[in-house]
């Protein structure tokens, strides 16, 4: 903040404003020169951007059967071709990463914020909360995700909401594990040490220094987050959890094809294959994130 | 070292306690039910006695204590909701194929995934270590149904090598099923095992070694992969859970009747009982392997070993700053 008005006021007074020396700048500036990075992100944002704009990329809907059109070829009307109901696969794919994405993004940043809050109750304010809370994140922890999921869609009705809540609960543990530790670092610094003396409130000192510096193992575990959660809700599509017919995901869709996976084995393919491009970049992008957020620069 | 072990054993009651209580919350207050009928009391065993004593009622914690008792003491599952079947004979009948299948997921994923990372960290930033760091990262990238589609296709329907769709007795069967579950978690080993090989090469013992004339295999294979190595066994425990889930997958696809399967099918059936045993024999697996890893871990570790036998405020310390780096 203080740089900032420095330079504004040097460049009020006719002088150029030294380089921006933010914590910000530097990584935004790092992240850029990696290529593979910047790349992971642009193919990640530009299938979000393809997924959402869905009804103006095709004129199919993904649910009307054309029975005469049975496992048609790719052709000019259906550009990938059609499945063995005759819906296209280009729009089951473009709505099916609706759903998938949809349920991804959604669920990792409720869990992020929700383990936030537990982790930052946990870790500054240490005391009995902090024995319940932790121990109860070894527990939640020590039940395997997908089971987890299961369970919990088994118990509040399967549905799409449902599942997206299941899989946020699934995985708080991780993020709230890495803000409680993370934020017991930081507290033994001896800033933190000094803003309590000098009688700063704590909603102060958590908005102002800690969630500052908790920030980046957040991002990159964010970014993981995603990528692991687009695997498991592809998976748990597969396995008919959470997704019903004829709501396409692309889990869903190769469970599908998989009946027909020596004969006509496009649509599998193409599943595999979106899934993974979307993974990958999530990846890359996280890697590229870790090196530019590591204060060791690597 | 024999208190370290016997608290850390100690320890896997409460956890699977606390994870059943969880299941059984969520599972219990469902409309319908089965859990629900299940009798408080089990025809004149010594919990019976003690209910009778203090007069116990018929609600969910004496169900969820009948329950726990049950499964401790008595290997007992109860009966399936609709149809009827034991819970516990299905379970037994099971959960070989699926430990079978685990076993052998993990054993292929230390057999590719160490040598590969090794490989890697010995070549670093050559064209071998940019291989294996693309390749591993694309197999982690594709969900396993993905993996065990292509694993069929190549080997099943070109190659003509392997069964598929047989009967899980012989070997050669869970080789593709192994292989899937494997190459999900490969990626993460061999990531691991070159940062930790390429960290233990740097140390001051390494060049001690190699001033002193050793061959270069003896000083990679001999002395540096011994210590690289004992991170990785601090990681098997967090490996095994994300293996499950391949376990499960590959369970699916290659109709397997395991433990995952079970449950899909009875989550398709309502069938809450059978959901519940599944549940806890998957949990209490994932953690008697995380208790084994630890043990397995302070055993290799001298460091570990030292401080708990020296002074044992001293490890406590130690372990605690620990967790709280580890998360």
């Amino acid at each position: 903040m203080k740089t900032r008005t420095a330079d504004n006021a040097n460049s009020a007074a006719g002088l150029r404003p030294a380089a921006p020396s933010s914590i910000w700048g530097d990584f935004l500036r790092k992240l850029c020169k990696n290529k593979t990075a910047v790349a992971g992100f642009i193919v990640f944002v530009s299938v979000c951007a393809a997924c959402a704009l869905a009804p103006y990329l095709t004129k199919w809907d993904y649910h009307t059967l054309d029975t005469e059109n049975v496992f048609a070829p790719p052709s000019r009307e259906h550009l990938l071709g059609t499945e063995y109901l005759g819906r296209d696969i280009l729009a089951r794919l473009l709505y099916g990463g609706r759903v998938t994405l949809r349920i991804t993004l959604v669920s990792t940043s409720l869990a992020a914020v929700i383990g936030c809050l537990i982790g930052l109750a946990a870790g500054y304010f240490r005391g009995r909360a902090d024995f319940f809370i932790s121990h109860l994140l070894d527990i939640l922890a020590s039940i395997p995700v997908f089971l987890l999921i299961i369970v919990t869609e088994t118990a509040f009705g399967w549905g799409r909401g449902n599942f997206m809540y299941a899989m946020a609960v699934a995985a708080v543990p991780q993020f709230a594990r890495l803000v409680r530790a993370s934020v017991m670092n930081i507290i033994s610094c001896t800033y933190i040490e000094a803003a309590r003396a000098l009688g700063v409130r704590h909603s102060k000192i958590i908005l102002r220094h800690i969630l500052h510096n908790i920030a980046p193992p957040l991002i990159i575990r964010f970014t993981s987050g995603v990528a692991e959660a687009l695997i498991i809700c592809t998976i748990m599509g597969y396995l008919g959890v959470g997704i019903n017919p004829p709501t396409p995901e692309w889990g869903a869709l190769a469970f599908v094809s998989k009946s027909y996976m020596r004969s006509h084995p496009l649509l599998i393919i193409l599943s595999s294959a979106v899934i993974a491009v979307c993974v990958i970049s999530v990846n890359l992008f996280g890697d590229g994130l870790r090196d530019a957020l590591d204060p060791r620069g690597t | 070292m024999t208190k370290y072990i016997i608290k850390r054993i100690l320890m896997i009651i409460p956890i699977v306690l606390g994870v059943i209580l969880i299941l059984f919350v969520l599972l219990y207050f469902l409309a319908g039910s089965s859990i629900r009928q299940m009798p408080i009391f089990g025809g004149g065993d010594a919990l019976d006695k003690i209910f009778t004593f203090f007069g116990a009622d018929d609600n969910f914690i004496t169900k969820y204590i009948r329950y726990c008792y049950n499964i401790l003491f008595k290997l007992d599952f109860g009966r399936a909701g609709d149809i009827g079947f034991n819970v516990t004979r299905e379970l037994k009948y099971r959960i070989r194929n699926t430990l079978l299948l685990l076993g052998s997921g993990v054993g292929a994923t230390l057999l590719i995934g160490i040598p590969a990372g090794a490989y890697a960290a010995i070549h670093k930033n050559r064209i071998g270590d940019r291989v294996i760091n693309l390749v591993t990262l694309l197999f982690s990238s594709i969900p396993n149904f993905s993996v065990a589609f292509f694993l069929t296709l190549f080997f099943a329907v070109y190659l003509r090598i392997l069964p598929v769709l047989i009967s899980y007795t012989s070997p050669k069967a869970f080789i593709m099923p192994a292989l899937t579950i494997a190459l999900g978690g490969v990626a993460s080993i061999a990531r691991m095992t070159r940062a930790s090989m390429l960290e233990t090469l740097e140390q001051p013992y390494i060049i001690a070694l190699r001033s002193k004339g050793l061959r270069e295999a003896d000083v990679v294979y001999r002395h540096a992969m011994k210590n690289a190595l004992v991170p990785i066994v601090s990681a098997l425990g967090g490996l095994v859970s994300q293996l499950l889930l391949g376990t499960l997958v590959v369970e699916h696809f290659f109709s397997v009747p395991g433990l995952g399967s079970l449950m899909m099918t009875s989550v398709g059936m309502r069938d809450h009982n059978t959901i519940l045993g599944c549940a806890a024999i998957l949990t209490i697996i994932l953690t008697v392997t995380n208790i084994i890893t630890d043990i397995l871990y302070a055993f290799i570790n001298p460091q570990i070993r030292l401080l708990y036998a020296g002074k044992r405020a001293a490890y406590r310390e130690k372990g605690r700053r620990n967790e709280d780096e580890n998360g």
